[in-house]
C-alpha cells in the first residue's frame, strides 16, 4: 500500500470517519470541498464497497444511499482541487455517438446506488473470472469514464487498500471526450494512490481510440446510455470495442434488453411511486405492473448483436440499425389510452442487473409522439397515429441523439 | 428661392434633419402624430429643449391641423418616420407639394416599417427614397432615390443610424430640385407592382427552428436588433428574445432543428438549424441580458434539448 502524505492524521480521521457519519462528512472536506485525502477517501471507499460486496443491495440500500452521498459531496470539490475552470466544468454538447453530458452533471452518478453496487458487484466478478481465464496482466478499458469514472473508482480503491489485485495484475484506460473530466479523473486517480492501475487517461472521442499492436483488451467497461437506451454513445461505442476483445475477454454489460410496453402513464410515473422510500424494480407496484400490456423485445444488444449489426446509413451523420416489428395489441376500452414506454433492462454480469427503475438509465421512457387509438388535442408534426392491429417497425437511430423511432408498417 | 417646411415626423431618427433645416432658416413647423408613442415622445423632448416650433396632430381635427399648418406659413412638407396616413387636405395644402423620405428603394417594400423586412429578408442593398405622397400610400412619383449598402452585421438600428445620416443631405438635393425646378420637378413614376408589408406582427418575429434556415434566423434577428428587442424564440412554453446570432460551422450530428448541439465557451450555445447551425450570442430575458453560454447555463439546458 502506497503510504499516505500524512497517515496518522488519516489514521484519525478514517477511524472517526467510520464510527461516525459526521465526522466522516468534515472528514472528507465537506466543508472545504478542494481538499480530498487519499486516507479518508480510502476509508469510505473500503467500507462502502465491503458493503456492496457482501450485503444485498436492498437490505443496505438506505447506508449506501448516504455514504454515496456523501463521497458524492466531498468529491464535488474535485473541480476546485484540480483547478478545473468553469467552462469545463459545465461544457456539454453533442458529437457524432450522442450527447456529452457536462462533467458537473456526470459527478451525480456516483449516487446512483443501484447503479454504482451492481457494476461494482459485477466488475469485481468479472475480474475475478478472467483472471481465472488469463496470466498475463488484464487491461479494461472504459470509455465514457466521466469525472470519476464511478464504476470502478471505488473498486480500486478497495483492491489497493485491501491488497486484493494490484496494478501488476490489472489496469485501465480511461477514456472521456470533456477535458474537465479528464484533469479532473487524472488529479482523483493520483490522489486515490491509484496511479499503478492507471494504464492511460486519454482526453478523445472514444470513437478514435485504436487498438495498438500487440496490445490484449481483455475487459470493456461501458455505460454511456441514458433512459429507453437514449441519447449516448452506447451502441456505436459498444460496436467499435467489441472488436478489440480478446477471445475470452468480456464486455460489461453483457446484454442490454429493450422492450415495447403499454401502460397508463399517470399510474406508471406517479401513482406506483406514492408512499415509497425506494425508486427501484422491486419496489414497483404489482397491480400496476400487471396493468402493463408488453408488445414484446426490441432489440438485445449483446455480443451476438455488435457482431452481426449492419446499419442502414441515411445520412453523412445518421444510420439505422433495424430492430423489431412489434403488432400492437388490442386493447379494452378503458385502456385505450395507453403510451408506449421504452423500458431497459441492463444485465451487468453474473447475476447483477440494473433492471426498470433502479436507475437514472433504465427509468423508462415513454415515447408521446406514437398516438394509439387516440388522435391528441394538440397535434404534432412528429406524430404518429396509430391502432391496435397496426405493425410497428422500430429502428435504432444512431447519430448526435440516438434513440428508438418507429415507423408503422403498411400492409 | 426660400421655403417654408413642414417636417413631419415621429422619431428622433429625424431629429438631424430637423436641425439641418432650422439652421438653414427653411423650418417653419414640426409636425408630430396624435398617438404620444415612445419615439415621438422622445423627439418632442427634444423639440422642447431645442425650442424649436411643433404641434401633434389631431387625430379627426384636420381643420385645426390646417390652420395651425397655415399659421406656420408652411408652403412645402417633408415626411419623415411618420407612422400615421394624412388626410388628403393635408396633402393637397403645400403649394410646392409634400414629399415621403421612404427607406427602401421604391416600389419595392411599401409600407411602414421597410427597413425590418429588408433585413428579415436578407437583402444586400436598400435605398432612400423621396416621393411626392399621394393617397395612395408609398406609391407617389420618385423625385431622388440613393442607394447604399446593407452590410452583413448591420441590424435595424444600424440601418436607422445611416438613414439618419443620408437624410440631411437627401433634404438639401430635394431643396436644390425644388429651388431649380419650382414645381415642374423630374418626378418619375414607379415602375412595376413592387412588393407591400404590413407591420410586423408577433408571427413576423418569432423563430421557426422547423422552416428557418440559419441565414433566415441570423437575418431575423438583425432585423428585430433593437426595435422589437429580439427575435423571439420558445423554450419549455416561456419566450426569449435572441439580440445577436451568427452563423456556426459546428455540425449538428443529424439532429433536428432546434436542437441545443453546443453548450460551453469558447464554441458557445449552438442550436441546430435546418441547414446547419447557429451560434446564439445574446439572448434577452425578463431577468436581463445574457450571452448565449450564461442563458443556458442559467436555465439548464441540456445538450439534445430543443427549443420550440
Amino acid at each position: 500500500m502506497p503510504s499516505s502524505p500524512d497517515s496518522t492524521s488519516d489514521h484519525f480521521k478514517s477511524s472517526l470517519a467510520l464510527a461516525n457519519p459526521a465526522a466522516l462528512r468534515k472528514a472528507l472536506g465537506a466543508n472545504s470541498p478542494a481538499k480530498i485525502e487519499r486516507g479518508t477517501l480510502q476509508a469510505s471507499s473500503v467500507q462502502l464497497v465491503d458493503t456492496i460486496l457482501t450485503q444485498p443491495i436492498n437490505l443496505v440500500h438506505k447506508e449506501v444511499k448516504a455514504q454515496l452521498t456523501e463521497l458524492h459531496a466531498s468529491l464535488e470539490g474535485i473541480f476546485d482541487y484540480a483547478g478545473v475552470p468553469d467552462d469545463l466544468r459545465k461544457r456539454r454538447f453533442l458529437h457524432q455517438t450522442g450527447v456529452a453530458i457536462s462533467p458537473q452533471h456526470a459527478l451525480g452518478t456516483i449516487r446512483d446506488v443501484f447503479r454504482v453496487s451492481s457494476f461494482v458487484r459485477a466488475l469485481d466478478q468479472a475480474i475475478e473470472t478472467l483472471k481465472s481465464r488469463f496470466d498475463e496482466k488484464l487491461h479494461i478499458i472504459y470509455p465514457a469514464c466521466g469525472p470519476l469514472a464511478p464504476l470502478a473508482l471505488l473498486l480500486l480503491i478497495y483492491y489497493q487498500s485491501t491488497g486484493k489485485y494490484s496494478g501488476d495484475d490489472l489496469h485501465i484506460t480511461f477514456i472521456d471526450i470533456q477535458e474537465g473530466a479528464v484533469i479532473s479523473l487524472k488529479k482523483l486517480l493520483h490522489v486515490a494512490g491509484l496511479d499503478a492501475y492507471v494504464k492511460d487517461v486519454l482526453l478523445m472521442d472514444a470513437m478514435d481510440y485504436t487498438q495498438r499492436p500487440n496490445e490484449n483488451v481483455h475487459l470493456i467497461l461501458l455505460e454511456a446510455m441514458q433512459h429507453g437506451f437514449s441519447r449516448e454513445g452506447q451502441l456505436a461505442l459498444a460496436r467499435h470495442f467489441s472488436t478489440m476483445l480478446e477471445p475470452n475477454g468480456l464486455f460489461l454489460p453483457q446484454r442490454v434488453h429493450i422492450q415495447a410496453v403499454l401502460a397508463n402513464p399517470q399510474n406508471e410515473f406517479v401513482e406506483q411511486w406514492k408512499d415509497r422510500e425506494v425508486t427501484g424494480y422491486e419496489s414497483m407496484n404489482i397491480d400496476i405492473k400487471e396493468e402493463r400490456i408488453l408488445m414484446g423485445t426490441i432489440l438485445t444488444v449483446d455480443q451476438a448483436l455488435l457482431k452481426k449489426a449492419t446499419l442502414i446509413q441515411v445520412d453523412k451523420f445518421t444510420s439505422l440499425l433495424e430492430c423489431a416489428t412489434l403488432e400492437i395489441p388490442e386493447l379494452e376500452m378503458d385502456r385505450d389510452k395507453k403510451v408506449l414506454l421504452f423500458c431497459s433492462d441492463v444485465e451487468i454480469f453474473g447475476e447483477e442487473k440494473v433492471r426498470e427503475y433502479d436507475s437514472g438509465i433504465t427509468h423508462p421512457l415513454p415515447d408521446l409522439s406514437i398516438c394509439i387509438n387516440f388522435i391528441p388535442d394538440d397535434k404534432k408534426e412528429e406524430d404518429l397515429y396509430v391502432k391496435s392491429g397496426d405493425r410497428l417497425q422500430f429502428f435504432y437511430r444512431m447519430n448526435g441523439i440516438p434513440g428508438f423511432i418507429a415507423m408503422k408498417v403498411e400492409s | 428661392m426660400t421655403h417654408r417646411i413642414a417636417f413631419f415626423a415621429c422619431s428622433t431618427i429625424a431629429l438631424s434633419s430637423i436641425q439641418s433645416l432650422r439652421e438653414q432658416g427653411l423650418l417653419a413647423c414640426v409636425v408630430l402624430p396624435s398617438q404620444q408613442d415612445q419615439g415621438s415622445s422622445i423627439l418632442e423632448q427634444y423639440l422642447i429643449h431645442l425650442q424649436l416650433p411643433y404641434f401633434r396632430t389631431g387625430s379627426k381635427n384636420t381643420k385645426a391641423n390646417l390652420d395651425l399648418l397655415q399659421q406656420s406659413q408652411a408652403d412645402l412638407a417633408l415626411v419623415v418616420t411618420y407612422n400615421e396616413i394624412l388626410p388628403s387636405e393635408i396633402l393637397h395644402f403645400f403649394e410646392k407639394g409634400i414629399f415621403n423620405l421612404h427607406a427602401s428603394a421604391l416600389p419595392q417594400y411599401r409600407g411602414p416599417v421597410p427597413l425590418f423586412w429588408q433585413l428579415k429578408n436578407n437583402e444586400k442593398e436598400s435605398a432612400l427614397t423621396f416621393h411626392r405622397m399621394t393617397e395612395k400610400v408609398d406609391a407617389g412619383e420618385i423625385l431622388i432615390q440613393q442607394k447604399y449598402p446593407i452590410e452583413p452585421s448591420d441590424t435595424i438600428g444600424t440601418l436607422s443610424a445611416k438613414v439618419t445620416q443620408i437624410a440631411p443631405s437627401l433634404i438639401q438635393q430635394l431643396v436644390q430640385l425644388i429651388d431649380q425646378h419650382g414645381t415642374d420637378l423630374p418626378l418619375t413614376p414607379q415602375i412595376g407592382e413592387g412588393s407591400s408589408h404590413p407591420a410586423p406582427q408577433q408571427s413576423d418575429i418569432l423563430i421557426n427552428w422547423k422552416t428557418m434556415n440559419g441565414s433566415e434566423i441570423e437575418a431575423l434577428t438583425r432585423a428585430c436588433n433593437p426595435a422589437f428587442v429580439g427575435a423571439q424564440f420558445i423554450f419549455k412554453e416561456a419566450y426569449f428574445s435572441l439580440i445577436e446570432a451568427e452563423q456556426s460551422q459546428q455540425p449538428h450530428f443529424g439532429a433536428k432543428p432546434g436542437t441545443t448541439i453546443h453548450v460551453g465557451n469558447p464554441e458557445g450555445f449552438i442550436v441546430a438549424t435546418t441547414d446547419g447551425c447557429l451560434r446564439l450570442n445574446v439572448i434577452a430575458t425578463p431577468e436581463g441580458i445574457f450571452s448565449g453560454v450564461h442563458f443556458a447555463n442559467r436555465l439548464r439546458i441540456d445538450a439534445g434539448e430543443t427549443l420550440g
